[in-house]
């Protein structure tokens, strides 16, 4: 019998600083044994929990898309014990590594669909996580119009800044990258997402929205894409909870009736709707 | 054989045999309280108690353990040995063994199982005992169960006075029963006697409440303004949780001597506040309300609905332990 509470070991292979700020930090993790790096088949809005022995474990969500390869990359802001750890790492460290977990993006759903994808802030990394996955060239024709709003409290608080930047100039995607307030070299957009869906206003048909992003933020977008047309089951959201095991055990990511880690992260704004408002 | 009789004055070789065969867990006295212990020797063993102050599923879910041991550097882990040797738990009474096929929906989950968990339940044995004297406080009644429920047991034993009538319930129970005792048939008057006894135990725990129907009230309830006053005079000591036989939350920690260390699953609670706090500080379920709220909803009816149990046996153990008299009985009757 597998036993699902013990961490495989995965090398840090690169560190990047994500943020002017320096507290938001992306590792590429590449798994020593390659059984475990085969068993751990994982696709967009998944996560894992990361593992440093004496440290403790915690739930982070997958930014790499499976069709980037065998490493998988993971965007962790510096909090407490466990993000503080990681983040005095150089690479070549070995840490641990478990999961994947929870149910991910409805990957089967998504096809065929237009896509719009709102993330703010450093929620964005399994919006990352999808946006690669889609623009696969294997795969984009199988998803209809694209559109990815994102932003941030400043320029430099943007995470993934270059890569989003080239995907504005590609042809079949449809970027609005926007901050709360700009700077000397910020030449974009300046205000707040929710006013800039509704300014873009994607067109609700034969769409999903998905939108990842700080409370306040959720709370004023998506009575936009209402407006817009999206029906509430036609809106997805990634849910953050406290964590222990990741796999329905340690009893503590409940909302009602449903664990965040193994019936979520991910829940349609129609399934929110039918939980208690606890979380 | 089904059913048997076993005479008190041989109750001890039997403990023996089933010692012989693997470790026997089972009810000691120790300092004033009844406890499941591994027994020393067959003497160790006291079946004369109303119930135990903790439950058995300690044997199961520890209430710390062990996940594997590690060193700093270069994070190495150590796996630990689980446990999986053949094992008897014995003297079982019916909330409790309820309570383990409750457990089982968790730790035994057709995506995870558990394997520090099921290992030593697939190889261990259960042994019930009827129960012939309830507290004012159980209720098993109310929850489904009863003092001749067989729920979670091999086998079933039953004090008739000067002797055991044994049922086995399950294959293993059955294998065992030939195996092990040199045992009596049971006469047709022991069999009769036996009945009369559970229907007269039956009526001394008249059902408080009906789990059906709160369950399903409380689908509605979250909003209640019951909650708003029914946790005040809750101190939050989480003590109701800890005794629990289904209460299954936990904590992994890890714990360090210099450059070594293991990193242990432990008992927590959903009564403490650290349960659910973000490190951003954000806690959904920030006062002793919320906290409460998720107890009896957890227990009357997510469980219900994802397991088709309600996750309270009755036992009573959070009504005699909680410092400030709390009654769950008295809870969920709100919502009746
Ligand atoms: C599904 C999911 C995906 C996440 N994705 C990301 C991500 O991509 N990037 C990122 O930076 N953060 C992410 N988080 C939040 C991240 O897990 C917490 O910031 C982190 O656990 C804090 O741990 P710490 O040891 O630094 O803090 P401490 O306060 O020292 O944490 C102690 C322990 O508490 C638990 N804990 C505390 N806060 C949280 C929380 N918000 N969520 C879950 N467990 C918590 C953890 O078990 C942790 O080990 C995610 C959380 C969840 C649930
Ligand atoms: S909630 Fe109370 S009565 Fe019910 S099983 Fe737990 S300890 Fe026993
Ligand atoms: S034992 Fe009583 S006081 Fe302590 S947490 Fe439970 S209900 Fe509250
Ligand atoms: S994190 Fe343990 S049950 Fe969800």
């Amino acid at each position: 019998m597998e036993n699902p509470y013990l961490p495989k070991n995965v090398k840090i292979e690169k560190i990047i600083d994500e943020t002017a700020g320096k507290d938001i930090k992306s590792f590429v993790l590449s798994f020593l044994n390659p059984q475990d790096c085969e068993a751990f088949s994982y696709h967009p809005g998944q996560f894992a929990e990361i593992s440093i022995a004496g440290a403790g474990e915690i739930p982070i969500g997958i930014a790499s898309s499976p069709s980037e390869g065998v490493e998988v990359k993971f965007t962790v802001k510096k909090m407490g014990v466990v993000t503080k750890d990681l983040h005095n790492s150089s690479a070549g460290r070995i840490i641990g590594l478990r999961g994947p977990y929870g149910n991910g993006f409805p990957m089967e759903e998504l096809k065929g669909k237009n896509i719009v994808i709102v993330g703010g802030g450093f929620a964005f990394t399994t919006l990352r996580s999808l946006a690669v996955y889609l623009m696969d060239d294997s795969r984009r024709k199988d998803y209809g119009d694209i559109t990815i709003i994102c932003g941030a409290r400043t320029p430099g608080d943007l995470i993934y800044r270059q890569e989003v930047e080239t995907w504005a100039s590609q042809p079949d995607l449809k970027v609005q990258v926007t901050v709360d307030k700009g700077n000397a070299d910020w030449s974009g957009r300046e205000g707040f997402i929710p006013p800039v869906v509704k300014e873009v206003a994607p067109s609700a048909d034969n769409a999903i929205a998905l939108v990842c992003g700080p409370p306040i933020m959720i709370k004023l977008t998506i009575p936009i894409l209402f407006d817009l047309g999206f029906a509430p089951n036609k809106i997805l959201n990634s849910l953050e909870m406290r964590m222990k095991c990741g796999f329905g055990k340690c009893g503590r990511c409940n909302i009602g009736n449903k664990y965040v880690c193994k019936d979520g992260p991910v829940f349609t704004f129609e399934e929110l709707q039918k939980l208690p408002q606890e979380y | 054989m089904d059913t048997g009789i076993i005479k008190k004055e041989n109750i001890k070789g039997v403990i023996e045999s089933l010692m012989q065969m693997g470790k026997v867990v089972a009810p000691t006295r120790q300092d004033d309280m009844t406890v499941f212990s591994a027994l020393p020797s067959s003497e160790a063993l006291d079946l004369n108690y109303t119930n135990s102050k903790l439950s058995p599923k300690d044997y199961f879910f520890p209430q710390t353990e062990v996940l594997f041991c590690y060193e700093k550097e270069n994070n190495q882990i150590h796996p630990p040995l689980i446990e999986d040797k053949p094992a008897c738990l014995v003297g079982v009474r019916p909330c409790d063994a309820k309570a383990i096929t409750l457990l089982d929906c968790i730790f035994n989950d057709p995506q995870y199982k558990d394997v520090y968990y099921l290992n030593k339940r697939k190889n261990t044995v259960v042994i019930g005992l009827a129960c012939t004297n309830p507290q004012s406080t159980c209720f098993c009644t109310s929850t489904g169960g009863g003092p001749l429920d067989t729920t979670g047991m091999d086998m079933l034993w039953q004090d008739l006075g000067d002797r055991y009538l044994i049922k086995a319930v399950t294959p293993q129970g059955k294998e065992l029963a030939s195996k092990l005792f040199g045992i009596d048939k049971a006469p047709e008057k022991d069999l009769s006697y036996a009945k009369k006894q559970g229907e007269k135990v039956l009526s001394m725990i008249p059902p408080a409440f009906e789990a059906e129907k709160i369950s399903e009230k409380l689908r509605s309830s979250f909003e209640d303004s019951v909650w708003e006053t029914i946790h005040e005079k809750c101190l939050g000591c989480a003590a109701c949780t800890f005794v629990c036989p289904t209460c299954h939350c936990f904590d992994i920690q890890d714990e360090n001597s210099r450059d070594r260390g293991r990193r242990v699953k432990l008992w927590d609670s959903c009564m403490f506040p650290l349960f659910t706090l973000h490190t951003s500080g954000h806690n959904p379920r920030l006062s002793g309300k919320e906290r409460m709220r998720q107890r009896i909803m957890h227990k009357f009816n997510y469980f219900k609905v994802n397991n088709g149990h309600v996750a309270c046996v009755g036992c009573g153990r959070c009504i005699r332990e909680c410092p400030v008299n709390m009654d769950i009985r008295q809870i969920v009757s709100a919502f009746s």
